[in-house]
């Protein structure tokens, strides 16, 4: 993936939160995920990318983060796990729109897995093999990344 | 039909058989016509004559000595010549006394024409009707009943016969025989003699019969519909010839006319039939005589009289007859020689025409034998009739056999067709199964270049398209090649078509032998390469088809870029060996582990930018780590280092360039860390695959964490960086050593002096000719000296370039804009050379990769300060410069 | 069989001559561009012309269209550079005979005469 489209990825999430929240989002300096070191926080939404290139594209950020889109978007709602999820997924589900989009053919996207810190199991099949761009993103004080993780161009 | 087919083999026996059987009847005839009865009469009786009509001729007492006495059977024209008035005949009987019980009867024979006949003057008979010239008898045999009580035994009786004539030249009793006798005896003797003459007519109707079917079946052979008629005719007029026609009690004037049309249609219908049989053709000649026939038939038809019938038959009709015969001769004869038949029937004709020569002198009252016409014509008959079944017979055999033959013939054949279905349905599921199997693209192209219906599965595997047939692949390959490739195609395909090129030169010019096409396997999408190959088929020159392989060449083609960057990395491994095997593989160690620890500074620093403002901050602190990798490299001459290092070096400066410069834009770096790092890998793969080699790698050896290690560096670093330079400059170390137990980190001070040594060389030493010009020697010297005391340890490199060009400093820091041009006149000289280590400031007018930006002596102060020492410099213009750094012991 | 050799390059030309020596050919002459090329193909009627492609003052496939306008029975092989395959399609489309891609060698150049002169 040639870095412009992780850039126009990467837009694609800030104008969605501009466009659904009013309050635009920040990015910060990007950085490479050390290995050792996971950035997942409370929840992570994760969609696969195969063809071409392989990988994942991962979004993670916290209960507040997502509890704050949820009041956001539907105002009054409980900040259930499933809620919180939803919305998780709701943003999984934004890239991988636009991933796809952006990819075009050639590339297959898979349907977004959603799971939160405590399904411990499913962290394991997060081990990319191949280095780790994360984007750091902040809304309204909330923290949350966006990393991507693919295999070499063949 | 086992026995007949038999029989009509021995045709001959046949004959012999019919010959047999003609004989036995012919003397049946003989002998029963001999059959004598009871009373002997052995001697013939004489009659008395007279001619004129009297009915008292009848009584039993007139007076009759002076009539003439005549014998009988006799013609009485021998006596009364030409006439066919009416006659009367006078017979003297004696009965003896004693009568037989049953009637009596007597038999007259044929008498012609019409007769009373009386018994002592009673009418006991009559035939036909004297008055009535219609109404004649001349061919019937009389027997009449004599009633016993007319009988005067023992007395004299007279039977007087009245006749009427008829024919000029023959009348009265004149044939058969004249007697007395029992009737019913006298009767069945009659009836034997006809018996022989029905026999005939049935022979001859069957016969018929049996022809007209045999023509029903085999319409196209005329010949036995004519033989049929022919048997018809001749059974019909033996018929008419018997006295069972007196029964019927039909008009003899009709049934005479009819006799004698049917005898006029006899000989022509048997000249049609040879005509047919032996396929004749109908001349000229036979024309003639079936107009003469007709014209001979019309004649019985349209004339009523028996006597004129009577002549014309022996006088005209037999002639016509003979001709006839004579022509039926001419065709047995023509094929007397080839054919069997022929010969058979011409001696039957001949034996005919025996009989009726027989006959006609017996008309003609020569002598008097046996009539043989009709047996004549029975033995023609039937020996036709023999040889027209036989061929039947042969023929049906013929066919059978031929429905044997071709009923084997078709089973044989029915075999061989369900052998040649099997072995077409054979090789079909072969050949399906190779196009099933087959790991390539097979199809047929057309002249039209449209994909023939039958492909190999692989092909449909390939395009993911099942509907290839009757596609043109031009249009459709147009999915996946540019137009220029389309085009070229076509050309290229209509060339193989019509040209008479080679095979090898044709497939040089082949468009299609690359081409990359989407391809899904398990529900991922991957792109796939292919390559078409295509053979032609049919005459040079003009082909009819061309076959077509597509091959997948994915494999291949990922295979050969494996081999290439393999290749490029072993060769980039080689220079990466080569580069470093010259090295001591501890400094290769040191400076692998610097460029981590650099690398990883990278790392971090961005790691902890997270959301700051101060984004050229961390550019710069990024740069500083990178400049430090290249220098490393540079000086240890690894290329790839030092390549991707400048790279880095120029993203981070472009960025730093960068208006309204974000975050995100860093997210670049993030691959020109990945690449350093991969970098990294493989050299310490090397290293690692090296160890073998280099024994002493595993130690630590502290000896060279020191002083020679520095010296080598930048020993090295001169050359090379002075040969780009195109100057010619070495650099001498003097006094210099880092003591043992210094807490100073080497390869800080290494980068130090490097960075020094390189700004020398670049920015200090003159080129030679300038050195030349100057009266300095063409080499520059750089003089690198250590000491180490108590208050610390201090490091000089001192140059004999043109030191410090002040004016060009300031010249840049007005063009940097960074101050104006009044401030920096204000500044003293000091001041300014403290410019230098501003970032940022370079007097160089390119970006070399060895100076130029600037950089290099920011970081060095840097890198001076982190280490907690202090830097100052001195200089002469055009002479010297010198940098001291001092590391204060703590 | 009577052929002719046209090629801008002196030492290409001597080395095509020396190279055909084996083979059973009149070698009539040799042109240096593309109209010299037509007007010796109208005079000597050759059996066969190899052609170089790029040559000044007529490129190889005008002079390729001409020849074969005054002699349409002519072999022409074209002789084009490797990358060129493009070119030797067009050229053979436009009725040469066949091509020879450079560089070369005796060998190949035989082969490709040998594959001309099996059909004639």
């Amino acid at each position: 993936m040639k870095d412009f489209q992780i850039q126009i990825f990467v837009k694609s999430i800030t104008n969605y939160f501009d466009k659904i929240t009013g309050i635009s989002s920040e990015t910060g300096v990007p950085f490479l995920k050390e290995r050792e070191k996971s950035i997942l926080m409370e929840y992570t939404g994760v969609i696969g990318i195969s063809g071409k290139i392989k990988g994942a594209v991962y979004f993670t950020a916290d209960k507040k983060f997502l509890s704050e889109l949820l009041e956001h978007i539907t105002p009054g709602a409980e900040n259930t796990n499933e809620n919180l999820a939803d919305i998780a997924g709701e943003l999984a589900n934004t890239i991988s729109g636009n991933a796809q989009e952006i990819l075009g053919r050639g590339f297959h996207i898979s349907v977004p897995v959603i799971f939160s810190k405590s399904n411990s199991t499913e962290k394991s099949s997060l081990i990319i093999k191949a280095s780790t761009f994360v984007i750091p993103l902040r809304w309204k004080t909330h923290k949350a990344y966006l990393a991507v993780g693919l295999e070499k161009e063949v | 039909m086992k026995i007949y087919s038999y029989m009509v083999k021995n045709k001959l026996w046949m004959f012999a058989a019919v010959l047999i059987l003609q004989s036995f009847f012919l003397s049946a005839e003989i002998f029963i016509t001999s059959y004598t009865n009871n009373i002997d009469f052995s001697d013939t009786p004489s009659a008395l004559i007279m001619k004129g009509d009297n009915q008292d001729y009848k009584n039993i007492d007139f007076n009759d000595s002076d009539w003439n006495v005549i014998s009988l059977p006799s013609n009485w024209g021998n006596i009364y010549p030409d006439y066919n008035g009416i006659v009367w005949y006078r017979i003297h009987l004696n009965f003896p006394k004693q009568l037989p019980v049953n009637a009596l009867g007597i038999s007259l024979g044929v008498i012609t024409d019409t007769d009373e006949t009386y018994f002592n003057g009673v009418l006991i008979g009559s035939s036909g009707t004297i008055e009535d010239p219609r109404d004649a008898a001349y061919d019937k045999e009389r027997l009449y009943e004599i009633p016993t009580t007319l009988i005067i035994p023992g007395e004299d009786n007279v039977l007087a016969i009245k006749v009427k004539g008829l024919f000029p030249y023959l009348n009265g009793p004149y044939k058969g025989s004249f007697e007395i006798g029992e009737y019913s005896k006298l009767q069945s003797t009659l009836l034997s003699v006809d018996f022989t003459k029905l026999f005939f007519v049935v022979i001859y109707y069957l016969v018929a019969a049996y022809f007209l079917l045999f023509f029903v079946r085999r319409l196209e052979e005329k010949e036995n519909f004519f033989f049929a008629l022919f048997s018809l005719a001749m059974g019909t007029y033996f018929a008419l010839r018997s006295q069972g026609k007196y029964l019927i009690g039909a008009d003899f004037f009709t049934l005479k006319k009819i006799e004698y049309l049917i005898l006029s249609l006899l000989v022509p219908l048997l000249v049609e039939f040879l005509l047919r049989y032996f396929k004749k053709k109908h001349t000229m000649v036979h024309y003639i005589y079936f107009g003469i026939s007709l014209v001979n038939f019309s004649i019985f038809l349209f004339t009523n009289s028996f006597i004129f019938w009577d002549t014309y038959n022996q006088f005209i009709q037999l002639p016509i007859w003979i001709l006839g015969i004579i022509l039926s001769f001419i065709i047995l004869l023509s094929n007397f020689k080839q054919e069997k038949d022929a010969r058979l029937i011409f001696y039957s004709v001949v034996i005919l025409l025996v009989t009726m020569i027989n006959d006609i002198l017996q008309n003609t009252g020569i002598y008097q034998f046996i009539w043989l016409t009709s047996y004549g014509f029975l033995f023609l008959v039937i020996a036709i009739a023999v040889i027209l079944s036989s061929r039947f017979v042969r023929l049906n055999k013929e066919v059978e056999d031929l429905n044997i033959n071709l009923e084997n013939r078709v089973t044989k054949r029915t075999e061989e067709l369900n052998n040649t279905v099997i072995d077409l349905e054979l090789a079909k599921s072969e050949t399906d199964n190779l196009l099933k199997n087959v790991q390539e693209g097979i199809f047929i192209l057309d002249p039209n270049l449209n994909i023939g219906d039958h492909y190999s599965t692989m092909l449909t595997t390939i395009f993911g398209n099942n509907n290839l047939g009757g596609v043109n692949l031009v249009t459709f390959l147009s999915e996946f090649i540019d137009q220029k490739t389309a085009e070229q195609t076509k050309d290229f395909l209509e060339i193989a078509l019509t040209k008479k090129l080679a095979e090898k030169r044709l497939n040089m010019l082949n468009p299609l032998d690359e081409i990359k096409i989407p391809f899904t396997i398990d529900d991922k999408l991957v792109e796939k390469f292919v390559r078409f190959k295509f053979t032609r088929i049919g005459e040079k020159g003009n082909y009819s088809h061309l076959l077509g392989t597509v091959e997948d060449i994915t494999e291949e083609k990922l295979l050969k870029k494996k081999i290439i960057e393999s290749e490029k990395m072993a060769q980039n491994e080689m220079q990466m060996l080569m580069g470093i095997l010259h090295l001591n593989p501890n400094i290769v160690k040191i400076f692998l582990e610097e460029v981590e620890k650099d690398i990883a500074m990278v790392e971090k620093e961005l790691n902890s930018a997270r959301f700051t403002k101060d984004l050229h901050e961390v550019l710069n602190s990024v740069f500083r780590s990178v400049h430090s990798i290249k220098g490393n490299a540079s000086v240890l001459g690894l290329e790839m280092f030092t390549q991707k290092a400048h790279k880095f070096e120029e993203l981070i400066e472009s960025l730093l360039k960068k208006e309204n410069l974000i975050a995100l834009d860093l997210l670049d770096l993030l691959y020109s860390i990945v690449g350093i790092k991969e970098a990294l890998n493989q050299v310490t793969n090397i290293m690692g695959r090296l160890t073998g080699f280099h024994k002493e790698f595993g130690s630590k050896n502290k000896d060279l964490n020191n002083s020679d290690f520095i010296i080598k560096a930048v020993t090295e670093l001169t050359s090379r960086v002075s040969k780009r330079e195109s100057k010619s400059v070495e650099t001498i170390f003097e006094k210099f050593s880092i003591p043992e137990d210094s807490n100073l980190d080497i390869s800080i001070i290494k980068k130090i002096i490097i960075q020094l040594v390189k700004n020398a060389v670049t920015h200090g030493i003159e080129s030679p000719e300038e050195r030349d010009a100057s009266g300095k020697n063409r080499k520059g010297k750089i003089i690198v000296s250590s000491n180490s005391d108590e208050s610390g340890f201090k490091i000089t490199v001192l140059d004999d370039g043109k030191g410090l060009q002040l004016e060009a400093l300031r010249r840049k820091a007005i063009d940097q804009g960074s101050y104006s041009e009044a401030e920096l006149n204000t500044w003293s000289n000091q001041k300014l050379a403290r410019l230098l280590f501003t970032k940022g400031l370079s007097t160089q007018e390119e970006t070399t990769i060895d100076a130029g930006r600037g950089m290099g002596m920011d970081i060095v102060r840097h890198e001076v300060s982190k280490a907690g020492g202090k830097i100052s410099l001195s200089f002469i213009p055009n002479q010297q410069t010198k940098f001291t750094i001092n590391f204060p012991k703590n | 069989m009577k052929v002719l050799i046209v090629d801008d390059s002196l030492i290409i030309r001597n080395s095509i001559k020396n190279w055909l020596v084996d083979l059973d050919l009149e070698i009539i002459g040799t042109a240096s561009n593309g109209k010299d090329a037509v007007k010796m193909v109208a005079s000597e009627k050759p059996h066969i012309v190899t052609m170089d492609i790029t040559m000044p003052e007529m490129d190889g496939l005008t002079a390729l269209e001409e020849i074969l306008k005054i002699a349409p029975n002519t072999n022409v092989i074209i002789v084009s550079a490797l990358a060129d395959k493009d070119t030797a399609l067009a050229a053979i489309k436009k009725g040469a005979a066949s091509f020879i891609l450079k560089p070369f060698n005796k060998e190949e150049l035989e082969e490709v005469f040998q594959e001309i002169m099996e059909d004639l």
